[in-house]
């Protein structure tokens, strides 16, 4: 099955980690589902590949999944000289008010919108990566809920998997039907290879 | 001595769109009330001049991520009428199908996860959730019913790709209506869970003397056709709404505001003036329900009169009630249509470009919403008005909060802007909608 037919089913064969790309037809915020077509090769049965258009949608796919890895698109808020293919945060070291604090809730934030850089822009391993601190920004619509609330509103309903790992892709373009960008068309087989490497069976 | 105090809501929670509330005080005297939009105006009636007819549904879609669905249906029976085009009955019905499947999501989503909190003193959906999971799970599974039948019928849940001048590009698959079936049978006992769950709310003692303004229709409750009608007695073809209905702007929105015409020659706009309303009117589900009750569903009606629903209800904080029960008959129409749908007809009726002008009113999920277009002999458009519900309850607000104020200003500040943001919320406002238009004057010297 294809990742775009998968997406339309609710039922997961078995307890498989699940992939979650983001996105939209506009510009680098097609990163995330390119991302996903990226992995459809890499990870054959070990994992099922979802696409989504808003993040509330994981809520629906959430059923008997015991690790779920989102990929979504990111804007870099600092020296962008030294971007990384993709950053990643795991949920449960994030700090406990990142997309939950009743401020941000009021003003619901972008999905993963903005990443802040350390300001040393040296080459770091992968073991050493940085760990930027997703910052909340406020969002266009308080009816399209970003990724961290559906994921805090997810742990309220009991159905947060127990392992979550945010994937984010820094884009530059969102321009309205833009092609995903030369830049991360050139990444994506590197990030694909980040994430299956990260897939752990149940 | 009395002494001046200023209530400033910098930007609205839980609302669709940026705007604000700017309230000035003279002691217990409310001197002036604005709700501030400062979202930018959006131009789509400008940008919509050239193009070719058959972009309209696509481009007014846009307008609004929530409720594509109502710009799409408005822009396509004005554009009909202009042609002189006549849907099939199965195209009729298909788009009562998606209309329905927009009402699903908005009101599931706007009734669990931005209302409902206000009356828990919860901070967000996402605290209810710790206390509600059940509740809120139910919201949301609704919500993901109606992106289905979006998904469907239309295409795509987010901006439907599907609707066209004079039809649908395709019809759906009978395989995809009957999968259907099943959820939302599960849906329909859910929504009248959740509408008896939000008529048990604790809901304040306020009540407004509305003129409600709405589609009627003699046989159906109304999404695509009817009436203009209003509880002053207005009853009205849409191809007369400009006669009764006018916009202006004002200095402190970028949304234009409604009202009555207020030098109409008409019996009815003078009675809605008269009234001493200052032309001011709403629009939603109260108005919706409170003119058209006795065509709501079965189940919808008796879940009505089961919760001793009252109409016409002036009481804006149940307009939650209200949402439900439009859920419960969104949920039972299209049961009716999915158990009984074969494809009959044409996906869509083809026609010839021709000069003409039409306009349309649809039931949007926030109230009536008027388009009218006018287009050229090679069918680009050279002429595009859209009223939102939004703008038209802009006045209606204000002058609410107007009301209620003198009622809370004993209070301290931060409970009075608590009251004031939970009377906007529950008109499920979408600024985003209504920042659409802005007329520029240049002045040169």
């Amino acid at each position: 099955m294809t990742a775009e037919q998968l997406s339309h089913s609710d039922e997961l064969p078995e307890a498989v980690p699940l992939v979650v790309g983001i996105g939209s037809s506009h510009g680098d915020d097609r990163a995330g589902w390119a991302a996903v077509d990226a992995l459809a090769d890499l990870v054959g049965n070990r994992s099922i590949l979802r696409k989504a258009a808003v993040p509330i949608d994981m809520l629906n796919w959430l059923n008997n999944v015991h690790e779920l890895h989102i990929v979504d698109v990111c804007q870099i808020d600092g020296d962008t000289r030294t971007l990384q293919p993709v950053y990643r945060w795991d949920w449960s070291v994030l700090p406990a008010a990142i997309g939950n604090s009743t401020q941000h809730e009021a003003q619901p934030i972008a999905a993963l919108q903005t990443a802040k850089l350390p300001p040393s822009d040296r080459r770091v391993d992968v073991d050493a990566r940085p760990q930027p601190e997703p910052i909340q920004s406020t969002a266009d619509s308080s009816h399209s809920f970003d990724v961290l609330s559906v994921l805090h509103l997810a742990q309220q309903l009991g159905q947060l998997p127990e392992r979550v790992i945010l994937w984010a892709i820094p884009g530059t373009c969102f321009d309205a039907a833009a092609e995903l960008s030369q830049q991360i068309c050139g990444w994506l087989p590197d990030v694909a290879q980040q994430i299956s490497a990260e897939l752990r069976d149940a | 001595m009395t002494t001046e105090r200023l209530i400033k809501v910098e930007a609205l929670t839980r609302v669709e769109g940026e705007g604000g509330l700017r309230v000035r005080l003279q002691g217990d005297v409310v001197e002036d009330v604005q709700l501030t939009i400062y979202e930018p105006p959006r131009f789509f009636e400008a940008f919509l001049k050239g193009r070719p007819l058959q972009d309209v549904p696509d481009i007014t879609a846009r307008i609004c991520g929530i409720c594509p669905v109502a710009y799409q249906m408005s822009s396509v029976h004005a554009l009909e009428m202009a042609l002189g085009v006549q849907v099939t009955p199965q195209i009729r019905q298909l788009r009562r199908l998606l209309y329905c499947g927009e009402w699903i999501e908005s009101h599931a989503l706007h009734m669990h996860l931005l209302h409902a909190p206000d009356f828990f003193k919860a901070d967000g959906g996402i605290d209810l959730a710790r206390r509600f999971p059940d509740e809120i799970t139910r919201g949301l599974q609704l919500k993901k019913h109606g992106n289905a039948l979006l998904d469907v019928i239309g295409g795509r849940a987010i901006h439907p790709v599907n609707v066209a001048v004079g039809g649908f590009y395709r019809l759906p698959k009978v395989s995809d209506m009957r999968a259907l079936i099943p959820a939302f049978e599960w849906g329909l006992d859910a929504a009248i869970q959740a509408t008896k769950w939000v008529a048990g709310f604790s809901f304040p003692d306020f009540e407004r003397p509305y003129n409600m303004v709405a589609l009627q229709h003699s046989e159906e409750y109304p999404m695509n056709e009817g009436a203009v009608a209003s509880s002053s007695g207005l009853n009205v073809p849409v191809t007369d709404y400009e006669q009764y209905f006018e916009e202006s702007h004002v200095a402190h929105s970028t949304a234009l505001h409604s009202a009555f015409v207020s030098d109409s020659n008409a019996a009815e706009a003078n009675a809605a003036n008269a009234n001493g309303s200052g032309g001011i009117y709403h629009v939603g589900p109260l108005a919706r329900i409170s003119l058209n009750r006795e065509r709501l569903s079965e189940n919808a009606r008796q879940v009505a009169d089961e919760i001793g629903f009252v109409t016409p209800c002036y009481n804006p904080f149940k307009a939650i009630i209200a949402r439900g029960l439009e859920l419960i008959h969104a949920y039972e129409e299209s049961l009716q249509i999915l158990r009984n749908y074969r494809p009959e007809s044409e996906p869509r009726i083809l026609f010839e470009p021709r000069a003409g002008e039409g306009m349309a009113a649809t039931e949007a999920p926030r109230g009536l919403l008027y388009h009218r277009y006018q287009i050229d002999d090679l069918g680009q458009v050279t002429f595009a008005k859209i009223v939102p519900p939004t703008s038209q309850n802009q006045k209606q607000i204000e002058d609410d909060l107007k009301q209620m104020l003198p009622g809370v200003l004993h209070e301290d500040d931060q409970i009075t802007t608590d009251a004031c943001e939970r009377l906007i919320r529950s008109y499920d406002p979408c600024i985003s909608c209504s920042t659409h238009f802005l007329k520029l004057t240049l002045e040169r010297r």
